[in-house]
């Protein structure tokens, strides 16, 4: 941990803490102690600095904490979960775990949380806005010894995972649009991005990435580009971040553990009660084209289902937005 | 010149109005004409550019598309594990992951397949020079479909 994480934690509880005591803490001086509050400021954090009293956080942080998340974890899940890695800063969880999952030595059920990522990303490019402290982003590592025909239906499933822990905490309106975008109230609240190596049919190991928005205070989420919104938006009182995190990590070891046992077969009537788009007009974005219809569904592949001209046809890839008529 | 430089530019004049391209490249040169579609025709010279086995002259539209359709490389094929899209790069914009005549380890990436959200690294499984990448960026592929080729290290 560098000083200025080591400050963080520090005035994370929202307590004030002076200069000259942070400065005794980390053994440099005071002017040293603001170098460090200007870099925390940098990150998007907002720092009050009071004369007399020192500095505090305007909004608390609850940061991550290994026991507690563990607590969190139901009983049948613990099982599955080898150990939880939590790092400060990371270029993405994901990236992180791609490289772990190349070393042999690593086993199934690795979790990765970070409190902030640098380079935190979606497909092709997109980045994934990672303010520090406030959000959730983790990745878990799984090995499939050998895998199912429908093995591409993963990334469905984990969105599934994820909707059933958002629906545990209270919100049961959670949707996923295909393939696997978390939203709520048509807002986007988190995205999956899953990394394989290996084998699709086996041996192989994949990387299931979350960034799940739970607070979202940062000054800097007006750079986002889209419609968004946090589970801290919807659900009055306290949330432990924490507590978020164990059920959403609970909830994804569950569902890799089932998708290898079963593959997608009992997922797929689920996804009807989590399906954003079905009934309604859509947009399909694909590199090569873009098509409009109406949303079906999906089939036992997980494709997409449009209905164009009145014929249904099957979509593999593509951008899903609805049409706004 | 490079044999998939050929089918470009016959594809070039196929989708364009004009009759006759000639390219020079350094000490070859190409000149592809049509007049009807029943006289096409493909001239190289002042020396073969399709290998020994193809004289410079006049060769008729079939002949050259047979050629095109043997262009395969030989060498280390690899194929698609699953079907999806095919990406070159790890996101729009940024450098590929190999270029033809680069030199690959095994276990270096080679490309991209995503299909629904997951994305699938190829790696090498030999070591080698890459000799050819048969897929565009952003193209569909299939299941076993051959995507780049790699000339193996050869060890003595």
């Amino acid at each position: 941990m560098d000083a200025a994480q080591l400050i963080l934690v520090k005035i994370a509880d929202g307590s004030f803490c002076s200069g000259s005591e942070l400065g005794r803490l980390l053994g440099v001086s005071r002017s040293t102690v603001n170098n460090y509050i200007k870099k925390l400021t940098a990150l998007g954090l907002d720092i009050q600095a009071v004369p007399g009293k020192g500095y505090r956080l305007a909004v608390p942080l609850e940061l991550f904490k290994e026991p507690l998340i563990y607590e969190h974890l139901c009983r049948s899940s613990r099982e599955w979960v080898s150990h939880i890695e939590i790092k400060f800063q990371l270029s993405s969880t994901n990236s992180y775990l791609m490289s772990l999952a190349r070393a042999e030595s690593q086993s199934s059920g690795v979790a990765c949380f970070a409190e902030m990522q640098s380079a935190g990303r979606g497909r092709r490019g997109k980045s994934w806005f990672s303010p520090v402290g406030e959000n959730i982003y983790l990745s878990v590592l799984w090995r499939f010894r050998q895998t199912s025909e429908d093995f591409a239906c993963l990334g469905l499933a984990m969105a599934i995972a994820v909707a059933r822990a958002v629906k545990r905490m209270g919100l049961g309106d959670v949707k996923i649009k295909w393939p696997n975008d978390i939203y709520l109230n048509d807002q986007k609240m988190g995205g999956i991005l899953l990394e394989m190596t290996g084998e699709p049919q086996g041996p192989c190991s994949v990387v299931v990435g979350v960034g799940l928005n739970v607070f979202m205070n940062s000054s800097l989420s007006r750079y986002i580009d889209q419609a968004w919104t946090s589970i801290g938006h919807h659900l009055n009182g306290e949330i432990s971040r924490n507590r978020v995190a164990g059920m959403v990590l609970a909830e994804l070891v569950l569902a890799l553990k089932e998708f290898q046992q079963s593959g997608f077969k009992s997922f797929q009537s689920e996804w009807q009660q989590y399906d954003l788009v079905k009934g309604r007009q859509v947009i399909l974005k694909m590199e090569s084209a873009i098509v409009k219809g109406l949303a079906l569904g999906i089939d036992p592949s997980g494709a997409l289902l449009l209905e164009r001209n009145g014929k249904t046809e099957r979509f593999f890839h593509g951008e899903v937005s609805v049409r706004l008529t | 010149m490079d044999i998939r430089k050929v089918k470009k530019l016959i594809e070039l004049l196929e989708e364009s109005d004009i009759g006759e391209i000639e390219i020079h490249e350094g000490e070859e040169s190409i000149r592809i004409s049509r007049h009807n579609q029943t006289n096409a025709s493909l001239i190289a010279t002042p020396q073969s550019i399709l290998g020994s086995t193809i004289q410079p002259a006049a060769i008729t539209a079939e002949t050259a598309a047979l050629v095109i359709q043997d262009d395969t490389p030989t060498g280390h094929q690899v194929t698609a594990p699953m079907v999806g899209t095919f990406y070159r790069a790890a996101s729009p914009g940024t450098k590929a992951f190999v270029e033809i005549g680069q030199h690959v380890g095994v276990g270096d990436t080679l490309c991209i397949i995503e299909a629904m959200k997951m994305l699938n690294q190829i790696e090498a499984d030999k070591e080698g020079v890459v000799k050819a990448v048969l897929v565009d960026n952003a193209q569909p592929v299939e299941y076993g479909q051959p995507l780049v080729v790699i000339d193996p290290v050869v060890i003595d």
